[in-house]
Parts: structure tokens; sequence; C-alpha cells
């Protein structure tokens, strides 16, 4: 199929380049600057209303608290905080707990010999974090927006994620400072940031904070570009700083996310291969690339089963794994004696903690 | 003076530049629109909307990221996508066929009238089959002179994603309004 073109009549372009032009210019020829306010003319205007806003700036400032006014939540600010709060929660949550424990994955049956391997934590850890943009955006779907009264915070977010209830609390005032708390389960996390809507531009900043400890995520979107979602982390536990980012694009029925740290990279896709899900990864880890085909079944007990074939410069290696989201599961400590070296079987999901 | 140093000038100052840069992607810019949305003088207020939407974002533009050129059909793309969304195209589009049509006499005006009701179909059947995603990326490919490789710089996406989007969506097409 070639190109399309209408017929166009060159004169009426050529007029509307005369009047865009003139009309364009006579517009960025009248619009305000913040200098312009500073002519001579004004500027004893200007100094007896800046005094008289300084005034009242601090008569306020001596009141003990004056009514924070709040903005409306709107349907595509409810989904972003969603998203976000939910991301930092989830991270903060999650490199805390790995702190205070020590959780190695358990892979008793396997000479580990791929990067994956290694860092499988990692992937599982992420995976399971972002399956929710990667599957669909359920928790999104079923945020609930509530007005709070008698409260600190004027709104209340609560949404479900793997059956785990997230609460968020929060304020955001007419500039887009944005104050609260997120809370899951026991956990607690202060939470402060801000909105800006420029345009067709969107940023969120979110800062979690649980005592020194901090998760701080920066989120920027054109509206038109829903499909792609960037998120920046930069997180501070335990004296430790990591940058990291995350991108998911949405693309007909194919998923891709990105995590990029430092030289370290994954991207996963999910797409549909002959009526079957299939999560491929391309992996770049401490120098080394690899790939590994992921395709979910559900066994003979109504469980997941993931099935990993790893690639890694001359290893191939086949896995299989269960739901790394699955909560039921049995612990399978009592399973260690089993000697399949054909069916090598992982039991990674014991360092998934409770958010 | 490349677009790089003009936009410099502009933003140290000389506004006036900003006329060189409209004056030389303004045809380009309007073909692109018009094809979308089939009627002067809607294409005419769009392009003055988006020139002076990226006049107000210029000191955004990173010259690192993409060129001035794909930055601008990227705004566009955008601002022609949500007129094309929004009620007030819905209101106008009821009456663009009789406002253009009528100019238009001296030519072929059958032949011209198969043309663009091909276009307006197979955008029609774009619109309604496709992704948001693949709709941009053949947006782009039927109606700008974008390459592939700028269309990608364009939507920030991979060469090959926009090949493959192309392909898919070709296939797509076909079935739809053969």
């Amino acid at each position: 199929m070639e190109k399309f073109s209408r017929e166009i009549d060159e004169k009426r372009m050529g007029i509307s380049k005369v009047h865009t032009i003139d009309n364009v210019m006579e517009r960025i020829k009248n619009e305000k600057t913040i200098w312009s306010f500073f002519k001579p003319v004004k500027f004893k205007l200007i100094l007896t209303v800046f005094s008289l806003v300084l005034l009242i700036v601090v008569v306020i400032a001596i009141n003990p608290r004056t009514p924070i006014e709040p903005i409306t939540l709107s349907e595509v600010k409810t989904k972003k905080l969603v998203e976000t709060s939910y991301m930092s929660a989830s991270i903060i949550s999650n490199a805390l707990a790995n702190t205070q424990t020590t959780t190695i994955s358990f892979i008793p049956l396997v000479e580990i010999e791929t990067e994956f391997e290694k860092n499988i934590d990692e992937f599982n850890y992420y995976f399971n974090m972002l399956k929710v943009f990667i599957d669909d955006d359920a928790f999104v779907n079923n945020a609930i927006v509530e007005s709070l009264t008698n409260s600190d915070f004027e709104y209340k977010i609560s949404y479900l994620v793997q059956n785990k209830e997230h609460i968020f609390y929060l304020t955001i005032d007419k500039n887009g400072i944005i104050s609260g708390e997120i809370i899951i389960g026991s956990q607690v996390f202060v939470v402060e940031g801000n909105i800006e809507e420029d345009n067709d531009e969107f940023e969120l900043e979110l800062i979690a904070r649980k005592n020194n400890d901090y998760i701080e995520i920066e989120y920027s979107s054109e509206f038109d570009d829903e499909i792609q979602k960037t998120y920046y982390i930069k997180q501070f536990i335990n004296g430790v700083l990591t940058e990291k980012e995350i991108t998911v694009e949405i693309e007909d029925d194919e998923v891709k996310v990105e995590i990029k740290q430092g030289n370290d990279n994954y991207l996963l896709e999910k797409y549909s291969e002959n009526g079957v899900t299939v999560y491929f990864l391309e992996y770049e880890v401490n120098g080394r690339e690899g790939e590994v085909y992921i395709t979910e079944e559900i066994d003979a007990f109504g469980k997941t089963i993931y099935r990993y074939h790893i690639s890694e410069g001359d290893l191939e290696k086949d896995l299989d794994l269960e739901d790394p989201g699955d909560e039921d599961d049995e612990d399978d400590d009592e399973n260690e004696d089993d000697d399949d070296d054909e069916d090598l079987y992982i039991n990674y999901f014991e360092d998934i903690k409770e958010l | 003076m490349n677009d790089n140093e003009l936009i410099e000038k502009i933003l140290s100052g000389d506004k006036d530049l900003y006329a060189r840069l409209m004056d030389k992607y303004h045809n380009e810019i309007f073909k692109y629109v018009y094809n979308m949305v089939y009627n002067y003088n809607q294409t005419e207020d769009l392009l003055q909307e988006i020139f002076f939407k990226l006049y107000k974002s210029l000191k955004k533009f990173d010259s690192t990221k993409a060129s001035f050129r794909t930055w601008l059909y990227r705004v566009s793309k955008n601002h022609v996508i949500n007129y094309l969304k929004s009620a007030n195209h819905r209101m106008n589009s009821q009456v663009f066929e009789y406002d253009d049509n009528i100019n238009q006499s001296e030519e072929n005006i059958e032949d011209r009238a198969v043309n663009d009701n091909q276009i307006s179909l197979v955008l029609n059947a774009m619109e309604r089959i496709l992704s948001p995603k693949h709709f941009e990326i053949m947006h782009l490919h039927y109606f700008s002179n974008l390459t592939v490789k700028e269309i990608s710089e364009t939507l920030n996406i991979p060469d090959k994603t926009v090949y493959k989007a192309i392909k898919v969506s070709v296939e797509k097409l076909k079935k739809e309004v053969t």
C-alpha cells in the first residue's frame, strides 16, 4: 500500500501559511512574560500589591492552621496516584523486608549456572510486582475514592492488589502538593509529592518514607502517550542509594516491561502464541546477555506453573517454577528430598514477603 | 542556520526567527494535517494552534533526543488525534464535505472524490480497527513524509516495532477495506 495524499490546493496552502505565520507571531508578541509586569509605570502598583501579599502571608503564618484548599481527583489523577503509590509502597516494603531477613532463593537441586538464576530473586520480585501492569490494570479498576470530612486528609483511595488492601490517604492542594500516608497491612509509609499538569503533560512525583529509608518515584507522561508509562525510581534503603527506570508499554495485545538499573537491564514481553501466553525475557546482567522463554500452564492440581527455557551464551536450560504470586503455596520444605533431576522444581517464592 | 541554531537564538530572545521555522515546515505539516481532517479552515486553525503550542514548549525541546522535525510531527500528531477525538471535530465533520467540495470546481471532481473517499474510508477503518498505538504509527506512515526511522524517533519506539506494526496493520486493513 502506498502513501496517501489528498490533492491539495497550493494556493489555499500558501494563503494559510501567511495567515498562520502572522497569527502565531502576533500571539507570540502579545504573550505576557513575567518581565512585562515590571515596566516602570506598573512598578509602584506591583510594589504595593507585593507588600499587601507579604502582609497577608505574615498574618496567615501567625494563625495556627489554615484550611488547605483541596482539588478534585479526576479519573486520570486517581489512576496515576494508584499506580505510583502502589509502586512506591511495593518497592519500599519489599526492600525493607529484604533487609530485615535474609532471603536467598531456595534452589537446592540446581547448580546455578546462568546470571538469570543468580538474579532470579530480583526478576521474580519485579515480575510479581509488575504483573498487575502486564496482565491488566485490575488494581486500577477496583480503586475506590472517598472524600473525607473528619480526617487529616481529604481523600482515601483504596484498592486491592493480589488480594492485599492498599490504602492511600492524601490531600492535594490547589498547587498540586500531595501529602498523605500509604497503609498496607500494618505498615505505614508517610508520603509527600506533587502533581503537575501542563497542557498535554502530566508529571507526578511521590516520595514514600519509613524512618530514614525512602523511595522517590517520578512519573512523567504525555496524556496521549498513555500506552507507555515510565517511572524513574530512586531508593535509599539502609544508607544505599540505587536508581532504576521502569517502562511499561502496552501495544495491542503485547505488553513490554523494561527495567534498567545501572548497566543491568531486563526487557520482558508478554504476547500470545497459538493461544498460549508467552513471556519473553531478554536480559543483560553483570555483563552477560541471555534470553528466557516463559510459558504458563496449569498443572493437574490447578496451580500455575511457569516453564522457563533459559539461553545464556552456550548454556541452555529448562526450569519449571510455580506462580510467583501464588500465595496459597504449601510449605514445600518437605519436598526438598524429591530428587528428580529431570523435572527440577524450585521453590523460590519463600522470599516474596507479604507486603 | 540549522534548526537547532535557530531554536537557540529564538530562546535567547530573537523571537522573530520563529517565523523562519514556521515558513520551513508549514507546507509539510499542512499536508499532513489536511490529509487527516480534510478541511482547509480546520487545518489552518490546527496549524496555528500547533505552532503556537510548539513555541510555548520550545524550551523543553531536547535536540539530543529528537530532531525538531520529528518533534514537530509528534506534537502535530498528538494535537490532530486529540482534535479528531473531540466533540468539536465531530460537529464540524458533519459539514466538511459540503464545505470543501463546493470550493473545488474546475478539476476532475469525480476522480478526486473517489480518491478522497478512499482515503477517508481507510482512515475510518484505521481508527476503528487498529489499537491507538498502531493507529498513530499508520497515520504517520501514510500521511506524513516521515521514514520508518523518523517515525520511530517521533514516537520514541524502536524501528522494529514500527515495521512490525505496519505489517500487522496493513494486513488488518486489507481485510477490512477490500
